[in-house]
């Protein structure tokens, strides 16, 4: 963990450091966390660019409800991220819009 | 009575729906005031519980075929819309971007053929499809069975929230009062004359009242002792993720139907389901609705389902509107029995209603909506209750063209 990471330290336990690539960018995540963790503890609080006005969101509700902190995993839009564990290799991209597969997927 | 709370209003209209908002809209812009008492908050009811749909011809053109009374109640509110935006300065999304009814039997394309003739007299823009044109005008829906139909470029799709929120916003800037969060307890009346109205929070001197309270009408109806067919009848509804723009126009007559809003979800859509006051979605009714929906719009195939609501729509027995000023008690309007196309028919109401209080030339006649037109041999209305769930759940409860 560096010195920048937003973790908790002491005696929380976590699964095994994981490689994840946000938006290209090579990032250590942790067995267990959401998408949305990691994020957020690599400093990113931005997870979608909306569709029509352009504004920023992000985690909202942390429980899958709010669809704000949509993004673009393994190519596939519109995955939330609070809701989705990480696993090794995963790559996360800040989604753009509705993202770029559109209906057939 | 007790201690008079709240300041006096020409008018009270009970119900923040989107037939009460547009009520205090229109009143408020003929010099009334206005005051909405409405329970909860401003379209919390069926309201926001449809697909947005304002078809001009639809199901109930089959039912009417000449144009009469129930088209040009929606023309009227269509026409509202058209303009409603630019005078509140809020994006109620409307489009008039055209639609298909279509048909898949005989007997509907007979009835659709009926429908256009009359239309077509009428002077209304319409045009005949065959089975290849109805699949081409739009590429979206798909059908081996559809036999033909009709385009109407008048047909269109709202935001139904944002057309709740400009009513209201125009209205509460037009001078009316919101209290919301308050429940009407009494409605005086004395002498043949509503005189009051008393809240959970104090009671307020009227002129008129005005229930627009749908699915809960017949509540407020038997304040002053007049009974109203009118029930709740529950639409569910379900949205899919936001995913760019392909459903181009209106499509009627599938069930159910299914319309891609403003940000890219797809609104599907709904029952018709006599289940009392209960507003919970059914999980039957989701697999249901996956299931109908795909034959006929295939690139939905894949899609997430992000949220499913339901409301309680206020069905009358013909699913017609009544809308009256009473004689007993006078001073009190019916604007009640919307059905499922309240947002078809919001504006229009808007306007009969304040012209009938307020007394301005009648562009609407409101003959077609009184509540006498139910009167049965006992002089009482004489309604048949919805059927309840029978067995044949798709042909009953799936009811086509809920707007």
């Amino acid at each position: 963990m560096s010195g920048d990471d937003l973790r908790m330290t002491g005696a929380a336990q976590r699964g095994p450091a994981l490689a994840i690539v946000v938006d290209g960018v090579p990032v250590t995540a942790y067995g267990g966390e959401s998408i949305a963790a990691a994020l957020m503890a690599a400093g990113q609080p931005v997870m979608r660019w909306t569709a029509h006005a352009g504004q920023p969101r992000g985690y909202f509700c942390g429980m899958g409800v709010c669809q704000d902190c949509l993004v673009t995993v393994d190519d596939h839009p519109n995955v939330r991220a609070c809701m989705t564990p990480v696993r090794e290799g995963l790559r996360v991209a800040t989604q753009q819009g509705l993202g770029d597969l559109g209906v057939s997927r | 009575m007790q201690t008079v709370k709240l300041e006096s209003s020409d008018v009270v209209v009970i119900g923040g729906g989107v037939i009460g908002c547009a009520i205090a809209y229109h009143l408020a812009g003929a010099g009334k005031r206005v005051t909405v008492v409405e329970r909860r908050g401003v379209g919390q009811e069926a309201s926001g519980a449809n697909v947005g749909l304002v078809t001009l011809f639809s199901g109930h053109s089959l039912e009417e075929p000449d144009p009469g009374p129930v088209y040009e109640l929606t023309r009227a509110s269509a026409d509202a819309y058209a303009t409603l935006g630019d005078e509140v300065g809020v994006d109620i999304e409307y489009e008039r971007c055209g639609g298909v009814v279509f048909a898949e039997t005989e007997d509907r394309l007979a009835s659709i053929r009926r429908a256009y003739e009359g239309y077509q007299r009428h002077g209304v823009p319409v045009s005949w499809l065959d089975a290849p044109a109805v699949r081409e005008c739009e590429p979206a829906f798909s059908s081996d069975r559809v036999l033909g139909g009709v385009f109407c470029p008048l047909n269109g799709q709202i935001n139904p929230l944002m057309l709740c929120r400009a009513y209201a916003l125009g209205a509460r800037r037009r001078g009316a009062r919101f209290v919301l969060g308050v429940a009407v307890q009494e409605i005086y009346h004395a002498n043949g004359r509503v005189s009051a109205v008393r809240t959970s929070d104090g009671a307020i001197r009227c002129e008129h009242v005005v229930n627009a309270a749908g699915a809960w009408a017949a509540e407020v109806g038997a304040m002053v002792g007049i009974d109203l067919p009118v029930v709740p009848a529950r639409g569910q509804i379900i949205l899919t993720e936001p995913v760019p723009r392909f459903i181009r126009h209106v499509v009627s007559g599938a069930e159910p139907s299914a319309r891609q809003t403003r940000r890219g979800n797809v609104i599907i859509g709904s029952t018709v389901e006599n289940a009392g006051f209960d507003k919970r979605v059914t999980t039957d009714t989701i697999a249901e609705f996956a299931a109908g929906v795909l034959p006929h719009f295939p690139r939905l195939r894949g899609l997430n389902v992000i949220r499913s609501w339901a409301g309680l729509r206020p069905a009358t027995p013909d699913h017609k509107p009544i809308i009256e000023l009473a004689d007993d008690p006078e001073g009190f309007c019916l604007a009640v029995g919307h059905s499922r196309r309240g947002i078809c028919y919001a504006g229009g109401t808007g306007q009969l209603v304040t012209d009938l209080i307020a007394g301005g030339a009648r562009s609407l006649s409101p003959e077609a909506f009184r509540l006498s037109r139910f009167a049965g041999a006992s002089g009482r209305w004489n309604a048949q209750p919805i059927a309840s769930a029978p067995a044949d759940r798709r042909e009953s409860t799936l009811m086509e063209d809920a707007e």
